[in-house]
């Protein structure tokens, strides 16, 4: 498989896959790239390079999920890219889709106000998942990073491996939210703000399901192995 | 995430790519890509609940799909060939499909393959299915709404996958706002924290 290395100059990913820009951006890597290539800019803003290539090389072939890779770079790196992911949804994905839905609805007309649920509902996933971002921000990372630098203080071993669980029920309701407006939203809505909204749902659809499997399939793996090999 | 899962083990890059290409346009279906059975162990960590692999049938690989097939239990395991006439290990596979077969073929399968547990295309409730959901809406368990409609749990039960999949909507405030949006409860009958 084709994948982006070291010696790609940064502008050819952004070319190849737009979407990957939010994801350079996730690493503090700005515009202005030049003919610069990944390599260079990576040391430029101390990046590590190997695992930023792992990251955008997993997003840009969604068919590919390289676990082993993955698996061997440092819970510490993994945890630093998953806070910075946390914060492009708690500053981008979510007050974005929250301006899409309410412009959405006030495009529909008065009479339809039933419709104003669809706002409601999305008020309250955001809720459940902002709760289950800062219960891994306040919890889950400081752990990990304790159970790396400091094993020896980690009095706790009892891990709550099926934690991550729980944001299976939140991908649930995202999901249902786009059925809600695809299958039974009022005809007579602003068709350029739907364009949009939708546009937003589905790319934050898949940054999520990156984000939920890189905690299921390498965090929490990782935290298992700390746990059995600590003494 | 659970749901539907296609994965394709093949060593050349251009089969998994083109029949992850070809199959993509079926909506709402995960296709995973391996170059090797190695690497397959991902599915242990992917509760599916309908897996779909694609393999190449090569008496070389016929330890891994002897282990495989007894993993897979009830899943549908596909084998690959370069031509119809050279298919060992037919046993193991529910299907054996060549590369030279139509692409249309492959998606015709796994059409129908997922389609299985789909009931009905019509998402049209009937009226005792509106007031289950209307009593769901309200917060009620299984338990209170078999009491209050004179029917069994399992009723219920069967009642409530029957709205799900009509509707597309699985989580219990998406089906709360279906029913407020098609005027089947008012939003005061709700209590607030349904949606929570």
């Amino acid at each position: 498989m084709q994948e982006f290395n070291e010696n790609d100059k940064m502008l050819h990913l952004v070319q190849t896959n737009h979407n990957l820009l939010p994801v350079i951006h996730r690493f503090g890597i700005r515009l202005g790239f030049g003919n610069r290539k990944v390599g260079e800019l990576c040391s430029e803003y101390q990046v590590n390079t190997a695992f930023f290539l792992a990251i955008v090389n997993t997003f840009h072939h969604k068919h590919s999920f390289p676990e082993e890779r993955l698996l061997s770079f440092s819970p510490l790196l993994i945890v630093d890219y998953l806070r910075k992911t946390h914060d492009y949804y708690i500053h981008s994905s979510l007050p974005q889709i929250e301006v899409l839905i309410h412009r959405l609805l006030q495009s529909t007309p008065v009479q339809n106000s039933e419709m104003k649920m669809i706002g409601t509902f999305y008020l309250a996933y955001k809720k459940k998942l902002l709760k289950h971002i800062e219960e891994e921000e306040k919890v889950v990372f400081p752990y990990v990073e304790k159970l790396v630098l400091q094993p020896e203080t980690v009095e706790d071993r009892s891990f709550d491996i099926n934690f991550e669980k729980k944001h299976e029920h939140v991908d649930l309701e995202l999901d249902d939210l786009k059925n809600l407006i695809l299958k039974y939203m009022v005809p007579e809505y602003d068709a350029l703000v739907c364009n949009k909204l939708m546009d937003e749902i589905y790319s934050f659809e898949k940054d999520i399901r990156e984000h939920s499997r890189m905690e299921d399939v390498i965090l929490i793996p990782q935290v298992v192995h700390l746990l059995k090999t600590a003494k | 995430m659970k749901g539907r899962t296609i994965i394709i083990v093949h060593p050349f890059d251009l089969v998994c790519r083109g029949l992850a290409g070809v199959l993509e346009e079926l909506q709402g279906i995960r296709i995973l890509c391996f170059s090797s059975f190695s690497e397959i162990k991902i599915v242990e960590h992917t509760p599916a609940e309908n897996l779909l692999l694609f393999v190449p049938a090569d008496c070389r690989y016929a330890d891994e799909l002897l282990e495989l097939r007894t993993h897979l239990g009830e899943h549908c395991l596909v084998g690959l060939t370069a031509n119809k006439t050279a298919a060992p290990h037919q046993k193991v596979f529910d299907h054996v499909f060549s590369l030279d077969d139509p692409a249309s073929e492959f998606v015709g399968l796994a059409e129908s393959y997922f389609r299985k547990e789909k009931t009905s295309q019509n998402d049209e409730l009937t009226n005792r299915e509106r007031e289950v959901l209307r009593l769901i809406a309200m917060g009620h368990t299984n338990k209170i709404i078999a009491d209050k409609l004179f029917i069994s749990t399992h009723t219920v039960i069967s009642h409530r996958k029957n709205i799900t999949e009509k509707l597309g909507i699985k989580s219990i405030p998406g089906l709360t706002v279906y029913a407020i949006i098609q005027k089947i409860i008012g939003p005061g009958e709700i209590s607030p924290d349904q949606l929570l």
